[in-house]
């Protein structure tokens, strides 16, 4: 039993002792309603953010595996404002409680003190009345109160402090169990707001970091490919190493070696089975080693039910980057001489080791094209990360002609030992000489009408053949000579006379089918056929476009020939050049065709750069008549059935499910939520490097022991963007 | 810009535009497959080609990209890029060798470039459904006359090359200089005996299909 009080263990001494006795009564009661009060406000202000902050994580989460947030509401309830609804809610409750406060008088401490110590009420009567009606029998009860012993009663001082405690206990009770769900709420492991509320798991910080401590430190030993140049690092206890693809990476660890397992698996294009890495033995512990593969990949290294990973991320030797700054573009060159000046600027993230100038000379036209290719201005480079590469391209020492084009382009390469490698290479500018030819045409679409085109190219094509029967001539049989021969015979027929129907269109602009002309058919056509031949009759005579007859002058306006006669003229001497190669070819003599094969090209193309100047226009476009081929074709066929492809995953939903997964059950395993984060890292290095970075801020705040909730979400929106609603919110301003 | 090619549109032959070289060597040879598509089967076409640069993204608005020249091709790196794109999207670039030279700036070039951007061609088996996604050519691609003729580089190519993804065609790269053996006007097929533009029918099918 406590010590007596004053008020209950000493006999009243006078009416002022029990006045003042019942004061002290009074004002203890006083302390004890305004403490209790105090407590209550207190309890509802906690309880207020409390529940406030579990709305807005139950409204950032929405549910407890989707992790998307919403941030105004979040940072309104977590800044300085965070604490207003509180105190509110506690001045509220306040007010509302000293609202119902009745006065304590010193007759109602009285009245608590009878209650706890009887005295048939002659302390009220007597703090009620005054002295004046302190009465002997009053004053023998006060004498027998004070002379009862305190045991068994409950003194009032003890009744006091009972009462105190009895009237602290309940809102003592609500605060304390507010202030420790606030810090459930405050302090929660990340994305698990809901769960941990009603169930509270183990944190993830806790179990990581235990994982660590039981593996020990490691140190990670980087060392860069020779040929890099690049110096050898250490990494103090790291859980993520970035090297150029090909270094040694070597993980040295503390403790014992016997029960440790490690192994790669390499991530990125496809899942291979993990190699078991050799765990060797050292004085201070164990080492492991490998070198970094050119795919993300991860090594475990577990012991018992603990593990540890080690991210590998590689990071490729990157190409030279090759810039040409001279010539600044694409350009058409009037004369063939000078020089034209190169220049390149070349960078390279380890080091340059050589670059040069390639460049592609192509001469030729229409089916013959001959091209050489140079290596300009070599130059080797000592790692060097920039250069400046230039060079004066002589056109006179290249040997160009008009109508050659030049494609140049840098080249440079790096000390990648690897020779296949590509170089780095930069623009190609294609730079072509005119030919004379082509400058009264520069208004002109460079395209004859299709007719005469045709015709240029077999005849081209036909001299190429007859070169190469004539080179072989010393080689075959007479006999086979001749077949052959006449072959191409044939085939410079089928031309010339393709060539004769073109100058009767024009002539007579009846269709190539549609007429037959020999000798004597007594057509007048403009031309004439003189054994074999065309001549063309001007003016009641004749005009000589024999083969090697001097060419006409070249002002129109100063020569007898009419323009349609003009534009013809060098078909007619195609068509009579042919005619002689076509006997000799008949003859086998090959040797005595080519020449008129020759004029014959050239003729043609005369006639085609004529085309240019008189008709001005270009290649008509083929427009198929469909409905009147449609499935005319003698051949039939048929069509294989269409087989859809699958559509292809959506790797963003895919990701964002397994994030989900693995935020899950970093509550129920960490390890197991961390790993599986750290493959999902890996998987997502190349493919999605945002996300890839985003995680890796989340496995930091995990292997930091840090609320991981909020990179978890900027994880998971670099994956899904939020959903814009339309029209504004309550938040906005209307 | 409506896309040429829904489910709906008919099929629309074009040819890429690149800056490097002529690209416009073979002019009539698009009418000429369009001609052939519309006389062997029934699907829908436009009468008429389109030519698309290939720094465009309208590039990637076509099943087919029919890309021919004789010049030396060095894509820039805008064209490099939609040409990546191009194939990893499910198109197919047919490249024709209007040199068929196998020593030619064209092919030396072509093929580095795709090399370059995309894989190594390799040799396409005759065997491969391309050869049967509409007539049938039991001994791989069709030769040409200008192969026949010792035109070129003397060869008779055996096969066609190719880059392929998951046994799709991605690029289908040809030495044998069908620009030249299919540039000629439509109506002349009347005067052959085997129309030589079949297997452009079975790109094209194939293209569709694949």
């Amino acid at each position: 039993m406590s010590a007596p009080s004053p008020a209950a263990t000493a006999a009243f001494a006078s009416t002022a002792d029990v006045r003042a006795r019942m004061e002290r009564v009074r004002v203890r009661l006083v302390q004890l309603r305004t403490i209790r009060t105090l407590l209550y406000s207190l309890a509802v202000g906690v309880s207020t953010m409390f529940v406030l902050r579990l709305v807005a994580r139950i409204l950032g989460n929405r549910d407890a595996d989707e992790l998307a947030s919403s941030t105004t509401v979040d940072m309104l309830l977590q800044g300085p404002l965070a604490f207003t609804p509180a105190v509110v809610a506690a001045g509220l409750v306040w007010w509302w409680s000293v609202s119902q406060w009745d006065q304590i008088t010193p007759v109602r401490a009285a009245l608590w003190y009878e209650e706890h110590h009887p005295a048939s009420h002659a302390v009220v009567t007597l703090l009620e009345h005054g002295p004046e009606v302190l009465s002997s029998t009053i004053e023998q009860r006060l004498a027998l109160a004070a002379a009862v012993p305190i045991s068994p009663r409950v003194p009032a001082a003890t009744a006091l402090r009972r009462a105190m405690w009895l009237a602290w206990r309940t809102p003592l009770a609500i605060m304390l169990a507010a202030v420790l769900a606030l810090s459930l709420v405050v302090f929660a492991p990340a994305g698990a707001v809901v769960r941990l509320v009603t169930a509270a798991s183990v944190t993830t910080s806790e179990a990581l970091t235990g994982a660590r401590s039981a593996l020990g430190t490691w140190n990670v030993d980087v060392i860069p490919p020779v040929y890099s140049g690049l110096p050898s690092r250490v990494l103090r206890d790291s859980g993520t190493v970035e090297a150029l693809v090909g270094s040694r990476i070597r993980v040295t660890g503390v403790g014992r070696a016997d029960d440790l397992t490690a192994a790669v698996t390499v991530r990125g294009d496809g899942t291979r089975p993990a190699t078991t890495l050799a765990i060797v033995p050292t004085a201070q512990g164990w080492q492991a080693a490998m070198l970094m593969p050119s795919a993300p990949a991860v090594v475990r290294v577990a012991s018992g039910n603990t593990s540890r990973l080690l991210v590998l991320v590689p990071r490729a030797d990157s190409l030279p980057l090759v810039q040409l700054s001279r010539p600044i573009g694409d350009s058409v060159y009037r004369d063939t001489v000078g020089t034209i000046t190169l220049t390149a600027r070349l960078r390279d993230d380890l080091g340059l080791s050589s670059a040069a100038f390639e460049l592609i000379l192509t001469s030729g036209s229409g089916e013959r094209y001959s091209a050489r290719t140079l290596t300009l201005a070599p130059r080797r480079y000592s790692g060097e990360r920039s250069g400046v590469l230039t060079h004066e391209l002589s056109l006179g020492a290249l040997g160009v002609a008009p109508g050659d084009i030049i494609h140049v382009r840098a080249v440079a390469r790096d000390a990648y030992p690897a020779s296949p490698r590509e170089p780095g290479v930069s623009e190609t500018r294609s730079l072509r000489f005119a030919r004379a030819e082509e400058y009264d045409s520069v208004a002109v679409d460079a395209a004859p009408p299709p007719a005469v085109d045709s015709s240029l190219l077999s005849q081209r094509m036909l001299l190429d053949m007859t070169e190469k029967l004539e080179a072989r001539r010393p080689r075959i049989a007479r006999e086979l000579m001749v077949a052959e021969s006449r072959k191409l015979a044939v085939e410079q027929a089928r031309i010339r006379r393709a060539v004769s129907a073109v100058v009767y269109q024009r002539l007579s602009g009846e269709g190539p089918s549609e007429h037959v002309h020999y000798e004597g058919d007594g057509h007048d056509h403009g031309v004439s056929v003189q054994a074999g031949k065309l001549v063309p009759s001007v003016g009641g005579g004749t005009v000589n476009v024999m083969p090697g007859a001097a060419p006409p002058r070249s002002n129109d306006n100063a020569t007898d020939e009419s323009p349609i006669i003009a534009v013809n003229r060098p078909l007619l001497e195609a068509y009579n050049a042919m005619w002689d190669a076509g006997r000799a070819l008949e003859l086998g003599d090959t040797r005595a065709a080519i020449p008129p094969m020759r004029v014959a090209l050239d003729a043609i193309q005369r006639a085609r750069a004529a085309e240019r100047v008189y008709l001005r226009g270009r290649v008509r476009a083929v427009v198929v008549d469909l409905a009147r081929v449609r499935l005319a074709g003698r051949d039939t066929g048929s069509a294989s059935r269409r087989t859809p492809g699958e559509a292809r995953p959506d790797s963003a939903r895919i990701a964002d499910a397994r994030l989900l997964r693995a935020a899950g059950m970093l509550l129920v395993d960490p390890i197991a939520g961390r790993d599986s984060l750290v493959m999902l890292r890996l998987d997502a290095l190349t493919s999605q490097p945002g996300f890839s970075r985003a995680l890796e801020l989340v496995l930091s705040a995990l292997l930091d022991g840090r609320d991981a909730t909020d990179a978890l979400v900027r994880a998971r929106r670099t994956l899904v963007k939020p959903v814009a609603a339309s029209g504004v919110s309550a938040w906005s301003v209307p | 810009m409506e896309c040429p090619m829904t489910h709906t549109s008919p099929f629309v032959f074009a040819t890429a535009q690149y800056e490097s070289g002529d690209w416009d060597s073979a002019p009539s040879l698009p009418g000429n497959l369009i001609d052939s598509v519309a006389r062997y089967t029934s699907l829908p076409v436009a009468p008429q080609g389109v030519a698309v640069p290939l720094a465009s993204d309208d590039a990637l608005r076509y099943p087919l990209l029919f890309l021919t020249g004789h010049l030396p091709v060095r894509f820039t790196q805008k064209e490099g890029r939609v040409l990546q794109r191009y194939v990893a999207r499910g198109g197919l670039l047919f490249i024709d060798d209007h040199n068929h030279d196998v020593d030619g700036a064209f092919h030396k070039t072509a093929t580095a470039e795709i090399r370059r951007l995309i894989a190594p061609l390799v040799p396409l088996p005759n065997t491969h459904a391309l050869y049967s996604a509409f007539f049938t050519f039991a001994d791989g691609p069709p030769t040409t006359s200008h192969e026949l003729n010792g035109w070129g580089d003397n060869l008779v190519h055996e096969q066609l090359l190719a880059v392929r993804a998951e046994d799709r065609i991605q690029v289908l790269y040809s030495n044998k200089d069908y620009s030249s053996e299919w540039n000629f006007h439509p109506d002349n097929k009347r005067f052959m005996g085997v129309d030589p533009t079949r297997f452009g029918v079975n790109l094209v099918v194939y293209a569709l299909t694949h």
